[in-house]
Formats: C-alpha cells, structure tokens, sequence
C-alpha cells in the first residue's frame, strides 16, 4: 500500500514498560522518528509515530551502555503495541498496514 | 562450526514434512483443527513476528520471574496490601477470583492450538502460549490467594470458578467456549485476535496505570509482566485471521463479531467495575470509556480494515452501550452485593460528580439511582445492608449469562425467543442474534432462573447465595464501609449537588 496521510492515519509504535530499558527504547525512537509522540502515564511509556515506528538496536544499545538483544530484551519491557510488528536481528519496526 | 541464529531459527521453529504413511487429514481432523480445512501447503507462508526458540523462550521468561519475585518480597505482602483502600482492594478480588483460573483453561486451548494449528511456527508459538498461561494463572494465585489469612474473601481468587455463582456461571460459559470448547483457528481468533490483543490490554496495561497511581507496585508490575507475554503469543491471531479471510470471509467476520460482543460483556464488568467505582477517586486518570478509546476502539477498526473486514454489525449500539452497560451491572451488584464475594462502594457526590463529567450522555440517568440508593441508606443508618438490597431473584441472559443490563435505565434492551417449546430471554439484539447463529452449542445451558425454577437452586436469596452460591456471611460482599460515609451522615439529600 502506498505512504497514508490525513487524519485517519494510523499512530503506531510500542507500549513500554517505564524502566531503564523501555525508557531507552523510547528516547531511541523519539530521536529516529520525526513526529513522534510520547505520552508518560506512570506505569507505561506509549511512543507513537504515523503510519511508521522504527528503532534500530545499535540506538537502544548506546543508550543503555550494554547489549540489547531482539527480539528478547524488547519482549521485556514491551506489554502491548499498536501496529504491525517486524522484527530482526537489529532493528524493530511498527507499521499501520498488515504483513 | 557454529551456525547462526538466522541459519538453525527455522528448524528450531516453524518446521513442518510431509506425511507418507499417514493422510495430512487423519493428522491435522478438521473436527479438532478447524475449518477452512487446507491442505499444509496453502499455510506454508504462514509467520507470526517474534521468531523465538525455546531457548531464548527460557531466558526470557527467566528474566521475567526474577524481577516479579524482587517486586514481591518488597512490595507484594500483606502489610503492603493492608495500606489500600478497600475498594482498591475489590478491584483485586474481581480480577484474582475471574481471570487467573480463566487462564488455566487457557493453558488448553493453547496446547490443543499446539497440536493440532495447522503450522509449525503457529504449533510452536502456542507451546509457548501454553506455559506463559500457566505462569498467568501460578502469579496471580500466589500474590493474591496468600491474602486469605488476612482477609478471607481472597479465597474465592481460587474458588470462584468451582462455585455455582452467578460471576462464576457467567464466566465460565464464556470462558469454557472461547478456551476449553474452541478449536485452533477460532481459538486464535477469539482469544488471540479479539481477547487479547484488544481487550486484555484494558485490564493489564490500563489498569497498571491505575494501579501505580494508587501506589500498588505489586499489582503493577504482575500484570504488566503476564501482558508481555500476551503481546508475543497474542501475534498467532493475525495470521490465522489473515488467512481465514482468504478463505472464508464471512466465517472470519462472524467470529469476530461473535466473540467481540462477548468480550466486551465481560471485561465492562471486570474492567469497568475497577476503574469506573473500585478506583479510590483521587487516584483516577481515565475512565473505562477514556480507556477503551486508547486500548480497544480506534486500533480494533483500523486493523479489521487491514485484513478487509467490517466493523461488527452491531457497532453503533456497542458505542452506546458503552456509556450504559458496565453503569447498569454496577448499580445491579451494588443491590445485589451480598450475591459475590468482594465489596462495593457507594459513589458519593464527588465521584458522581466525575463520572457525570466523564459520561455526559447517559450520567443524567443513573443520578436518581444513586439518590434513591443513598437517601435509603440515610433513612436506615449505618450496618442495615439489606435495607438497600434486592431480596428476589433477578433475570439473567440466556446467552451471556449476566443480569438484563444492556439498554439504558429508561429503555429495556432484552428480547424474548421462543426455542423449541422454552422462552428464552436475552439482554440484548446482539446476545440473541449469536445464540441463534449457533443454539446448539448454548440450548442445553441453563440460566440462573432456570435453575431456580427446576428445582435445582433455592428461590429465597439466602439460602440461593448460601447454599448455592458458596457464600458465607463472612465472604459475602457488603458495602465497603457498611454506609458509614462522611456525606451521607450530613443529611443533605446525597447527590443532589449536581
């Protein structure tokens, strides 16, 4: 499908755990995605971009100061999600359209 | 040589052969399996995101147990429970006595998905599920059934659903057909698609931040942990929605419908309960409504739209039952409260005063109900519950099992069915149009009434909650300060601030 625009278009991106590592998580895909939000509600950290969330490991990894394997160490902090997910050996990815 | 995770990952997870001596239909029986029944190639493309192995499975959910049992000796003890206020503390025993069992049964469904999915990384993926609801019925159980010794109603967080109650009936016919009576592509649906990456979100993430605001780390981080878990397995829905689509659309949009209709009953009440009237006001950020708009209603349409399906049918008086419902079923266990096992608070005017701000619609007519409510209370005195309680038995739906409560209070929802020489009487369109699609899975069950009238449970109250309901004196749910309340004491007609 091509690149959506307007309002209808769909926010998408991760639910975090509010830790050390989901905090990482966040401020990696706030500082990749232009336009993303991040909205702090205590127990969670919902990040959301348009249409694309992506966050690439390296980022996560220079944050923490230590290794961040996927997909196991961001199944850790990671309760819930809106989107499609993708993920590889260094990068994750929400998108709005389905697989 | 050392291989690499990209080069063993697929025989370690998604690994299917062909059969020679044996028909792929004796192996994978629609019976079990599930329809549409298609031969192993057309699943081959078949892949859920995660991609985990076992081992990695393992260190994971390591992890994970390390850092729920570091919560649980600091904060998860009775003394850290004691602080709460008591209607927090219902809020627990709804969700300890009605989703932790409900889990075991979901250990099943995941491992018959285990079995007999129709693919291997969808068999694998499942074997996981399987051992995370194990985990999601073990947690739940130790934190909360450990409560007993300092407040006996945490007993029904193992009881509930070995009891006749009305909670318990309701639950497990949901329960039972969803985790235990569902083969393995309506179970990923169901529970994977529609449950679980909808609603259980509401009751895991949502309520977390409810329950950090109200200082319950413990709580917080339980449910927080059993939803990463969830978020991963939960991935089996998509894909097998997906491919359903493709092969029988209109099955695929039913049981969506189906079983969205049916969540949404019970998480209104367990759920909606909690943070709408068991959520100590202060501590408040959102209301049930609020959170249904960021966890379920947006996200469910935008990916039905994905995979090409509509809406359910009935979406327009879903959105109005949603200022509606779960406001009924409160004010009706509030009248009926000594028929569970947890106690429910009175909202006063300040909390009436929120939730008419947040429910501007449909506030205005639960109002009076409250009034009446608290000036029966006024003219009782504290300590007499049964001068604001029900004494008669009260009709229950033939399909959901929950109490008539769908409609508004000004406008009856129910709708009466004659099947096959029995009356039948359902809360809503929706409730009768899914038990007609399918009677013969629900006919042979029977309502609470139904038994009453039988012969089978008693028809005076007490002795119904006693001896039928399992519940005691002792356990059974009262107001949560016996209409002790600081305003209702002043003599001003309660609620009429507003």
């Amino acid at each position: 499908m091509s690149a959506r625009v307007g309002p209808d278009v769909a926010r998408v991106g991760p639910v975090l755990e509010a830790s050390e590592s989901g905090h990482a998580v966040a401020a990696a895909i706030l500082a990749s995605n232009p336009g993303a939000t991040l909205e702090d509600r205590g127990a969670y950290l919902r990040v959301s971009v348009a249409d694309r969330c992506v966050v690439v490991r390296r980022d996560i990894e220079e944050r923490l100061g230590r290794a961040f394997v996927l997909p196991r160490d961001l199944e850790l902090v990671m309760p819930a999600f809106h989107g499609f997910l993708r993920l590889r050996d260094d990068a994750a990815e929400w998108r709005s359209e389905a697989p | 040589m050392r291989l690499l995770r990209h080069e063993w990952l697929d025989l370690a997870r998604k690994l299917d052969w062909s059969y020679s001596y044996v028909q792929e239909r004796s192996v994978f029986p629609e019976a079990i399996s599930g329809r549409p029944w298609l031969e192993q190639a057309a699943w081959e493309d078949w892949d859920e995101p995660y991609r985990t192995s076992f081992g990695e499975y393992v260190s994971a959910q390591h992890e994970k147990e390390a850092s729920i049992v570091a919560v649980r000796e600091a904060v998860g003890r009775v003394g850290d429970f004691a602080r709460h206020d008591r209607a927090w503390l219902s809020a627990l025993k709804l969700h300890g006595a009605t989703l932790p069992l409900a889990e075991f049964a979901a250990v099943i469904g995941n491992l018959r998905a285990a079995r007999f999915g129709r693919d291997g990384a969808w068999r694998t993926m499942a074997a996981l599920g399987a051992l995370d609801e194990l985990r999601h019925t073990q947690i739940p159980l130790a934190v909360l059934h450990d409560l007993v010794a300092w407040d006996a109603q945490f007993d029904f967080t193992h009881r509930l659903f070995h009891t006749d109650g009305w909670v318990a009936i309701a639950a497990r016919h949901f329960a039972d057909e969803l985790l235990l009576g569902s083969n393995p592509v309506e179970f990923a649906v169901a529970t994977n698609f529609v449950f679980e990456t909808g609603f259980t979100n509401l009751q895991f993430v949502g309520l977390s931040a409810v329950a950090h605001a109200v200082g319950d780390r413990m709580f917080e981080k339980m449910v927080q942990s059993i939803q990463t878990d969830e978020a991963r397995h939960a991935q089996i829905g998509g894909p097998v929605l997906r491919k359903l689509c493709e092969h029988d659309h209109a099955y695929a949009q039913f049981l969506v419908d189906k079983w969205f209709w049916r969540s949404f009953h019970f998480f209104a009440v367990v759920t909606g309960f909690a943070m709408d009237y068991l959520t100590p006001l202060p501590h408040r950020k959102q209301s049930f409504r609020e959170f249904m708009d960021e966890w379920v209603l947006g996200q469910f349409e935008r990916t039905l739209r994905e995979y090409g399906l509509a809406r359910p049918y009935y979406w327009d008086e879903f959105l109005a039952s949603l200022d509606y419902y779960h406001h009924q079923a409160y004010a009706s266990a509030y009248t009926y409260r000594a028929t569970m096992w947890f106690d429910f608070t009175l909202p006063g005017p300040e909390e009436r005063a929120w939730l008419a701000e947040k429910y501007p619609q449909s506030w205005p007519e639960f109002a009076p109900v409250w009034e009446r409510i608290s000036a029966r209370w006024q003219a009782a005195g504290p300590d007499v519950e049964w001068f604001t309680h029900g004494v008669t038995p009260i009709g229950f739906c033939s399909l959901c099992q929950f109490p008539l409560c769908a409609g508004t209070p000004r406008r009856n929802a129910a709708r009466v069915v004659e099947h096959e020489g029995r009356r039948l009487i359902f809360c809503s369109e929706p409730c009768r149009h899914f038990f007609e699609q399918e009677p013969e899975r629900y006919a042979a069950h029977e309502t609470v009434v139904e038994r009453i009238l039988a012969g089978k449970a008693p028809a005076n109250l007490i002795a119904l909650v006693r001896d039928y309901f399992g519940l005691s004196e002792d356990l059974w749910g009262k107001d949560a300060v016996h209409g002790r309340y600081d305003w209702l004491a002043g003599g001003a007609a309660p609620g009429s601030a507003e």
